[in-house]
């Protein structure tokens, strides 16, 4: 399969003008560099002791996280995917509800949950027990559990898409020969251990950039100190050179992700065949076991902490009408970075899926951003503005909505590949051949075709900007703030009835919208259906 | 090692995808099931492996039911072996590794002599550390087929291996299956939608169309009721090479 001849001027274009526009970042950081060198030893930043304790606590919480969200996310991909599971309709609707709540709402929960006058505090009379929790929960361990429930559904969605690309008859041919198990153990793990590798490759960059997490639990981190740097201390050159550590290892994690999963799915499709291998009981009781608890713990108990930690209907509603701006503004750009992220990934989704001969060098460039700490990717944006004389631009919101594009362009791009994949390549040679122009291949022949990977791409950029938390709190405009960067203010001002408002409302909301996003992918794929002639 | 298959149904969801299917077959013969494409063929293979769960009706492999509503024994204690059309080798296990893969467990300590005997006998020596990608298409053929054969299997299956060959090496999977017939004595069901793989191969043909049985008999019951459909095959594919040749 090569790429639509028709299309390769237009894309090359399209390439060009948007990877200049989404390296404007990292070029602005690189440009700040000779001038940094002239202000003197910038390097001796990186030798300061609170430096390095930072640095090797975001590296032990990155691996930690990667490992325990690896583990438990490739257990609940081969639970629902391998184990005959009651409910499994639920439990596959329902396990990337934990990624759609913001992490840092996660910890909020967490310290709320475990806090003084908590209801499962009430349990601990002796103080003594209690300062073990809560001590625990306030260090790295805690900064790990919350990273990892949040980070499982984001593993267990790319270890499945691994297990629905293996061959269904590699698998029976060796059960005719071996128990399920062996045949799970020695064939089918083994073939979708670059899902496994790149799905906790990424857990270890989004751990890595992680910088709301471990701020609420009081854990020095990298990104936290390069922020701290840069937005209290105004020091633009340690911040510079504090960056370049994270920087170097994003990159490298970037390659080794691009290298491990090349033409690999990171997204799969429900798909007809049923592949079911582990039938029997204490396989079924385990399944049920364990997707229950997670189910509880990353989802439930969220809901129930907020809920009893709001005093009453009226308190939430003030506080919800009281943070209505930041809310408004919060969803309407996330729903423009959305938007823009998915009309900017299509271009490139094409490219790749379509085997275009610099598509590793594409997937690499469109890593970068996703990769490199959002602290650090938005000084880049600050500084590409200030070099290039535009405060205009830097003051407006359009300013915030490139660096949320361009930082989650590879979730779209992913997404769309592995719709545009999906589709024919010979519909669309027959459509060209037939004497469809380019307008009306795309809107008649890919598009309708790509209506499902798109509203997905869209819902979970969307999804991905609201919880958003670094990269705002640098690029948002002066006089606004996202629903975030709000509650950030008000927890630390102990607002703490407002906050958990305000956190139950997006979990509300944040549960609202996956119902609502299902609703149109099933009326997407039923309309696809009924409009499909069975061949 | 004899197929007995009783009254057998299975549904696609709602639909039904077999209809009362009913046939039996001796030791050391080759069935042939032979239909139009979603006519259950495949279906009735891996109902008979295991893979699937039939609605109603029984499957008996040598004297013991193996499938039935209530009974459903699990595909590695049915002593079936199965090759598909697209091989389904494994890319991560070299040709050795595909071997001792599906050895009895028993039999993992003294299976070198065995794997190297069927190494000999595929005419894969040497090729043992290779992985699939790095054999041709017919050597990969043979692995699929050795891989079938080393467990010792009672009965295999068939599901369509040579629809993608070309015709020398169809051949020579052909000969290598009466090869096998008559020296190790297995008990095969190939599935076929090709005409002349049926005449090349069976002893017992089957015909399916739309999921039910329409013939069950021997080449000569089955010659003889479709003669005219097959005089006309033959006649147009003689029609057309001759247009060729002009």
């Amino acid at each position: 399969m090569t790429i639509n001849y028709l299309f390769r001027p237009h894309l090359s274009a399209f390439f060009v003008l948007t990877g200049v526009l989404f390296c404007l970042p990292l070029a602005g950081y690189l440009a700040f560099f000779p001038a940094s060198l002239q202000e003197g030893d910038g390097f001796g930043y990186l030798f300061q002791r609170q430096y390095l304790q930072s640095l090797s606590n975001s590296l032990l919480l990155a691996l930690c996280t990667a490992c325990i969200a690896g583990i438990f996310g490739t257990l609940q991909a081969l639970f629902l995917q391998r184990v005959r599971v009651p409910w499994r309709n639920f439990f596959l609707s329902s396990y990337f509800v934990p990624f759609l709540i913001p992490p840092y709402i996660h910890a909020i929960t967490w310290s709320r949950g475990l806090g003084e006058k908590s209801l499962f505090m009430q349990f601990f009379s002796i103080t003594e027990s209690r300062q073990i929790l809560y001590g625990l929960l306030y260090s790295k361990a805690g900064v790990v559990l919350i990273l990892s429930i949040w980070l499982i559904p984001l593993v267990t969605t790319i270890v499945m898409a691994g297990l629905q690309s293996v061959d269904v008859r590699q698998e029976e041919t060796a059960l005719c020969s071996n128990s399920p198990f062996t045949v799970l153990r020695k064939i089918s793990l083994p073939l979708i251990t670059p899902h496994i590798l790149g799905s906790c490759l990424l857990a270890f960059l989004f751990t890595l950039n992680s910088f709301d997490v471990p701020d609420i639990l009081r854990v020095r981190v990298i990104s936290g100190e390069i922020f701290i740097q840069l937005a209290a201390m105004y020091d633009e050159m340690g911040a510079f050179f504090m960056s370049i550590p994270p920087l170097l290892l994003a990159l490298a994690v970037a390659m080794i992700i691009q290298r491990n999963m090349r033409e690999r799915r990171y997204f799969g499709f429900p798909g007809i065949q049923k592949r079911i291998l582990l039938t029997e009981k204490r396989y079924t009781v385990s399944a049920c076991i364990f997707l229950a608890m997670i189910w509880l713990v990353s989802v439930a108990l969220p809901v129930i902490v907020f809920i009893a930690a709001v005093p009453n209907v009226e308190i939430f509603w003030r506080s919800v009408s009281g943070a209505f701006d930041e809310l408004f503004y919060s969803t309407m750009l996330s729903l423009l970075c959305a938007l823009a992220t998915v009309a900017a990934a299509m271009p490139y989704a094409y490219l790749l899926a379509r085997r275009h001969p610099l598509r590793s060098v594409i997937d690499f460039f469109a890593l970068i951003p996703l990769a490199v700490p959002t602290a650090l990717f938005s000084i880049g944006l600050i500084k590409a503005g200030n070099f290039f004389d535009l405060p205009s631009l830097s003051s407006t919101s359009l300013f915030c909505l490139t660096g949320l594009v361009a930082h989650f362009l590879f979730v779209g791009i992913k997404i769309m590949q592995a719709g545009i994949e999906q589709i024919d390549f010979q519909a669309e040679e027959a459509a060209m051949l037939s004497g469809a122009s380019k307008t009306k291949l795309m809107l008649h022949i890919i598009l309708p075709q790509l209506k499902t990977s798109m509203i997905t791409a869209f819902f979970l950029v969307f999804v991905c900007c609201f919880a958003e938390l670094s990269a705002t709190l640098l690029l948002v405009p002066p006089g606004r703030a996202t629903i975030a960067v709000k509650i950030y203010n008000l927890m630390h001002y102990g607002a703490d009835d407002m906050v958990a408002s305000l956190c139950l409302f997006i979990i509300i909301m944040m549960l609202f919208s996956g119902l609502l996003f299902k609703l149109c992918y099933a009326w997407m794929v039923n309309d696809h259906r009924s409009k499909t002639v069975k061949l | 090692m004899t197929i007995e298959v009783k009254q057998l149904s299975f549904n696609h969801g709602s639909q039904p995808a077999l209809v009362d299917i009913d046939f039996s077959l001796n030791k050391s013969e080759i069935l042939v099931v032979y239909g139009p494409s979603g006519s259950g063929k495949s279906t009735l293979l891996r109902l008979i492996a295991g893979l699937e769960r039939p609605a109603t009706g029984e499957i008996i492999l040598s004297g013991k039911t193996v499938s039935s509503e209530q009974i459903m024994l699990p595909p590695y204690n049915r002593q079936c072996a199965m090759i598909f059309q697209q091989l389904a080798l494994w890319p991560h296990m070299t040709v050795n590794e595909h071997l001792e893969f599906v050895l009895c467990p028993g039999e993992k300590k003294s299976g070198r002599l065995k794997i190297a005997e069927m190494l000999r006998q595929l005419e894969l020596t040497g090729k043992e550390g290779c992985y699939p990608a790095q054999l041709s298409g017919g050597e990969q053929q043979r692995l699929a087929i050795g891989r079938a054969l080393m467990p010792s299997p009672g009965f295999i299956l068939f599901d369509e291996p040579l629809s993608n060959l070309d015709n020398l090496l169809q051949e020579k999977i052909i000969a290598l299956l009466h090869l096998l017939k008559r020296k190790k004595s297995n008990t095969m069901i190939y599935v076929t939608h090709n005409l002349a793989e049926v005449m090349q191969l069976a002893d017992t043909i089957l015909v399916l169309k739309e999921g039910r049985q329409t013939f069950c008999g021997s080449k000569k019951a089955f010659i003889a009721k479709f003669q005219s459909s097959i005089q006309q095959s033959v006649s147009w594919y003689t029609q057309s090479e001759e247009r060729d040749e002009k």
